[in-house]
C-alpha cells in the first residue's frame, strides 16, 4: 500500500512538475508577496512582524486559491481525459490513487509557497533590517497548513466529481462559501447562533462565538494565527481558540478527502 | 479453465439496458473476438471486467478472481487497452512504461516492449503530447504487454492505426497467443477478427447473439454462395434438383445460381458446362462481413452494417 501510494505520488508529481500549473502558482504567489512587502514598507509599518499581521487578511483570501488550484483537477481531470484508465488498469487501489494525489498536490503547494515565502523573507530582511524568525516561522507553518487543508479539500472534491466542469463548480463553490462569504459574513452566522441561543435561553460567550467563526477553514486560519503572533498563553486574547482553529483545519483536510474517496471507491469510471 | 466467465451479467443505465444477461466463457489460450456494431455493449462488458464499471446484476470472474471484490488480483495478471484509454501528454513513453512496470512489479525492459509494438527509438524519450494517434496506440499496446500478462483485453486495438499498423496488431496477437496468452479483443471491423480468432462472439443490443468458430458460424448460418456463369446460350436446364441450390435467375447471357450448401457449386458448374459454352465463372462466397450483418440484423434491425469509424 505505502509503495503504491508513493509511486502514484511520484508519478503524479512528475506530471504536475511539467505543467504550467505549479510554475504559475509559484510565480503568482512570489509576485504577490513582493507586492505585499513593498506596499507594507511604503506605509508606516516599521517591522516585519507588523507587516505579517497586516497581510494575514490578504493571505486568508489568496492561500486557498493556491491550494484549490493545485488540487481541484487531481482526479476529475484524469476521469475527464481518460488517463484514469491507464492508472487504474494497473494493479493500484483507488485508495492508493487518492492518497498519492493528496501527497503530490500537497508537495506542489509546499514547494510553491516555500518559494514565495523565501522571496518574502529576503525582501523583508532587506527592508526592515531584521525579521523575528519565530514569528515568521510560525506564520509560514500555519499558512502552509491552511493552504494544504484547502488543497486536500480540493482533491477530495475532485474525487467526488465525475468531470472537470463539476470539479470546477465544487471547488469554486467551496472557495466562495467557505472563504470569501465566510470572511464577510461569519458575523451574521454568530448573530444567528446568538438569536437561537436567546430563544432557548442560552447566552453565547465570546469564546463560543469564536468557535463558531473558526468552523470554516478561513475562520480557523485566522484563529490559529494567534499562535504565530502571540505564542504565550497569557498574551493571547481571552476568547481566542487558536488550537481549535488548527484542529478544524485538520478536520477539513481529512473529512473532505474521506468523503471523496468513499464516493470514488465505487464510482463508475467509464 | 475459463479465463473469463460472466454469469447473467447485466448493466443498466436507468431504462437503457447496456448489457443484458451476458453469459460468456473464454477458455485458456484462445483468441476470442468480441464483435458487434457500435453501441452493442462491447465496451461496457470490457469495462466491467476491468473493474471500471459496477454491474447492475450478475457476476464476472477473470482468471478465477471476482472482478468486483478482487479487482487488484485481476489487474495484476492482465494487460489492457480499454476504450477511451489515454496516456499523459507531458510524460514520455519510457516514463509511462517505467511506472507500469513498477506497478506490476515486473522486470520488463521498456525498449524490448516498444520494439515489439514498433514505436521508433527516437520517439521513446519524447513527450507523448507530440505523438500521432498511431504512436499512442503503439505505446498503449506496449503498456498492455508489461508483466507478461496471462490475459490481454483489447478494446478496438486497431482504431487509429493504418493498415500496416493493423497488420502489426494482428501479428502481436498471434505472437501472444502462440506464447500461451489468452487474448480477448473487441472490434467492429471484421477482417482482423476473421484472420486471428479461434472463436467469435457477436454482441447485439447487449445480448450475445452467437458464439462460434469462424467456420462454425458459416456452417450454422448456412450462408449463401453465388455462382455467376457467363454463357453463350441460355440452356433450358433445371438446376433446382441439385441439393443445396436455392434460386436460379437467368438473363443477358448470365446465369446466377445461389447455393445454400457450398458443396453444390461444383455440380452446378459442371452441369451448365455440359449443356453450353461457359465463357466465365465467378464465385462469391459469403464473407464474415455478410455473416456479421446476418447475425446482427436478425430480429428486424434496420441497419446491421457497422459504421466505418468507431466513436
Amino acid at each position: 500500500m505505502t509503495g503504491s501510494v508513493l509511486r502514484v505520488a511520484r508519478h503524479d508529481f512528475l506530471n504536475v512538475r511539467r505543467s504550467r500549473l505549479l510554475w504559475g502558482v509559484v510565480a503568482a504567489y512570489a509576485l504577490f508577496t513582493v507586492l505585499l512587502v513593498i506596499s507594507g514598507a511604503t506605509s508606516d509599518i516599521t517591522s516585519a512582524t507588523q507587516l505579517l499581521v497586516g497581510v494575514t487578511g490578504v493571505t486568508a483570501v489568496v492561500l486557498p486559491v493556491v491550494g484549490i488550484v493545485a488540487g481541484y483537477l487531481a482526479i476529475a481531470g484524469e476521469r475527464e481525459d481518460g488517463t484514469i484508465t491507464y492508472r487504474l488498469g494497473l494493479p493500484d487501489s483507488r485508495l492508493a490513487v487518492v492518497a498519492g494525489k493528496l501527497l503530490s498536490r500537497g508537495a506542489t503547494v509546499v514547494l510553491g509557497l516555500g518559494a514565495g515565502f523565501a522571496v518574502a523573507l529576503g525582501l523583508a530582511v532587506a527592508m526592515f533590517g531584521s525579521v523575528d524568525t519565530g514569528v515568521f516561522a510560525r506564520f509560514v507553518a500555519i499558512s502552509t497548513v491552511f493552504a494544504l487543508a484547502n488543497a486536500a479539500v480540493a482533491v477530495g472534491l475532485s474525487a467526488l466529481a465525475s468531470s472537470r466542469a463539476r470539479a470546477m463548480t465544487l471547488a469554486g463553490g467551496f472557495y466562495v462559501v467557505g472563504d470569501v462569504l465566510w470572511l464577510v459574513g461569519s458575523g451574521y452566522v454568530v448573530d444567528a447562533v446568538e438569536a437561537v441561543g436567546g430563544v432557548v435561553g442560552v447566552t453565547v460567550s465570546a469564546r463560543e462565538a469564536a468557535l463558531v467563526t473558526a468552523l470554516s477553514p478561513v475562520g480557523a486560519y485566522l484563529e490559529a494565527m494567534e499562535l504565530a503572533f502571540a505564542p504565550a498563553e497569557a498574551a493571547r486574547a481571552g476568547d481566542a481558540v487558536p488550537w481549535f482553529g488548527v484542529g478544524m483545519l485538520l478536520v477539513w483536510a481529512v473529512a473532505v478527502p474521506a468523503i471523496g474517496y468513499w464516493r470514488f471507491r465505487t464510482a463508475e469510471l467509464a | 479453465m475459463a479465463v473469463i466467465e460472466t454469469s447473467d451479467l447485466t448493466k443498466r443505465y436507468g431504462d437503457v439496458v447496456a448489457l443484458d444477461s451476458l453469459d460468456l466463457t473464454v477458455r485458456e489460450g484462445e483468441v476470442f473476438g468480441f464483435l458487434g456494431p457500435n453501441g452493442a455493449g462491447k465496451s461496457t462488458a470490457i469495462n466491467v471486467l476491468l473493474g471500471l464499471l459496477t454491474p447492475t446484476s450478475g457476476s464476472a470472474r477473470v482468471l478465477g478472481h471476482d472482478v468486483q471484490s478482487e479487482s487488484r488480483a485481476v489487474r495484476r495478471r492482465i494487460g489492457i487497452l480499454p476504450e477511451g484509454y489515454s496516456t499523459y501528454d507531458r510524460l514520455t513513453a519510457r516514463e509511462h512504461l517505467d511506472y507500469a512496470i513498477a506497478a506490476k512489479a515486473a522486470a520488463d525492459d521498456p525498449d524490448t516492449l516498444l520494439d515489439r509494438t514498433g514505436l521508433s527509438p527516437d520517439a521513446r524519450d519524447r513527450r507523448v503530447g507530440g505523438y500521432s494517434k498511431g504512436m499512442r496506440q503503439r505505446l498503449a499496446l506496449a503498456i498492455a504487454l508489461v508483466g507478461d500478462p496471462d490475459l490481454l483485453i483489447l478494446d478496438e486495438p486497431s482504431s487509429g492505426l493504418d493498415p500496416s499498423g493493423m497488420a502489426d496488431v494482428r501479428e502481436l496477437v498471434r505472437e501472444e497467443a502462440a506464447d500461451g496468452t489468452t487474448v480477448f479483443f473487441s472490434s467492429h471491423l471484421l477482417p482482423a477478427v476473421e484472420a486471428v480468432c479461434d472463436r467469435v462472439g457477436i454482441l447485439r443490443d447487449g445480448r450475445l447473439a452467437t458464439v462460434d468458430t469462424v467456420d462454425g458460424l458459416r456452417e450454422t448460418l448456412r450462408t449463401e454462395s453465388t455462382v455467376t456463369l457467363q454463357v453463350d446460350a441460355e440452356p433450358g436446364l433445371d438446376l433446382a434438383d441439385i441439393p443445396g441450390v436455392s434460386t436460379v435467375t437467368k438473363g443477358d447471357g448470365e446465369l446466377r445460381v445461389t447455393c445454400t450448401d457450398l458443396a453444390a457449386k461444383a455440380p452446378v458448374i459442371s452441369r451448365v458446362a455440359a449443356a453450353t459454352t461457359v465463357r466465365d465463372v465467378t464465385v462469391d462466397d459469403a464473407s464474415l462481413d455478410d455473416l456479421f450483418e446476418t447475425v446482427t440484423a436478425a430480429e428486424g434491425a434496420t441497419d446491421g452494417r457497422p459504421p466505418e469509424v468507431e466513436a
